[in-house]
């Protein structure tokens, strides 16, 4: 699958996953580094496995606190300008990583092929210098939040 | 089919959340909801109150939807109760296997009033 295609497949994922979920309209944008997202942003990865292609692959999603909170409170019902608690932004992040990890995989999986997921683990991750290819997707909501999804591919069964 | 107790299985709070008001809008709003954060949590409480509905996620630690599915069609008590999967982890092929294992349905997150009441009103 082209680099193309895994970026078509994440775009789709996400903007489908966030519009669904919190009514979240994401524009895409030209990439935006880390440092871009604010300072309050989070980071969550996903592992992904293909058995039949013996391949592996991480996303990664890091998204600034103003889209988690903003999800968090569209979910809630909580009333506009409410503060959500770190436990409900951090579970806001795992849950959006983990549907946009299954849209994606559904995506780019054929229908008679498995594929599991990881569970979502919060934290701070680098990807560069790994060893993979990946590919990023960036994005902003109108009020200027942000947000930055990758997948790498780890191995493949070319390796 | 008379549903007056659904359980809630999913490790992530916000997803619970989503479940049930999802079930609530599909026209389950009276009901009681019991809410458990994994397999072995749903399958202690399904030993101490009657459930009509099991919705369940599949990835979930310490004992996974998969687990819970097997456990409850195994068990005589509790083999009757549908079990509806609600998960990102799933495609035609995993469903054609839960499908065997038992579960009434499997629905793809995420998801939305119209599926959940669609999937129920086949119950």
């Amino acid at each position: 699958m082209s680099d193309e295609q895994i970026k078509s497949a994440l775009k789709k994922a996400i903007t489908e996953t966030l519009e669904n979920l919190a009514f979240i309209q994401l524009i895409e944008i030209d990439e935006p580094r880390l440092s871009d997202l604010g300072p309050d942003f989070l980071q969550d990865m996903l592992s992904v496995y293909l058995p039949m292609k013996h391949e592996y692959g991480i996303l990664i999603m890091s998204a600034s606190g103003g889209i988690l909170k903003e999800t968090a409170c569209n979910i809630f019902a909580l009333e506009p300008g409410a503060v959500p608690g770190d436990d409900i932004i951090k579970d806001t992040l795992a849950e959006i990583l983990n549907t946009v990890s299954g849209q994606f995989m559904r995506i780019i999986t054929p229908g008679d092929q498995f594929y599991e997921l990881g569970l979502p683990v919060i934290g701070t991750f680098n990807l560069n210098g790994t060893n993979g290819s990946e590919v990023k997707c960036a994005f902003e909501t109108e009020s200027g939040d942000r947000l930055l999804i990758s997948y790498m591919k780890i191995t493949d069964s070319n390796n | 089919m008379n549903i007056d107790t659904i359980m809630i299985v999913d490790d992530s709070a916000m997803a619970r959340l989503i479940m049930k008001q999802c079930l609530e809008i599909a026209g389950y709003r009276e009901k009681k909801f019991i809410e458990a954060i994994n397999g072995k949590d749903a399958l202690e409480k399904l030993n101490k109150e009657k459930v009509d509905l099991v919705v369940t996620d599949l990835n979930m630690p310490v004992m996974e939807g998969n687990a819970l599915l097997e456990n409850i069609k195994a068990a005589p008590a509790l083999k009757e109760i549908p079990v509806i999967i609600i998960t990102s982890n799933s495609n035609p092929a995993r469903e054609v296997e839960l499908k065997n294992k038992g579960a009434f349905a499997i629905i793809n997150k995420p998801i939305s009033p119209a599926i959940i009441h669609k999937v129920c009103s086949n119950l």
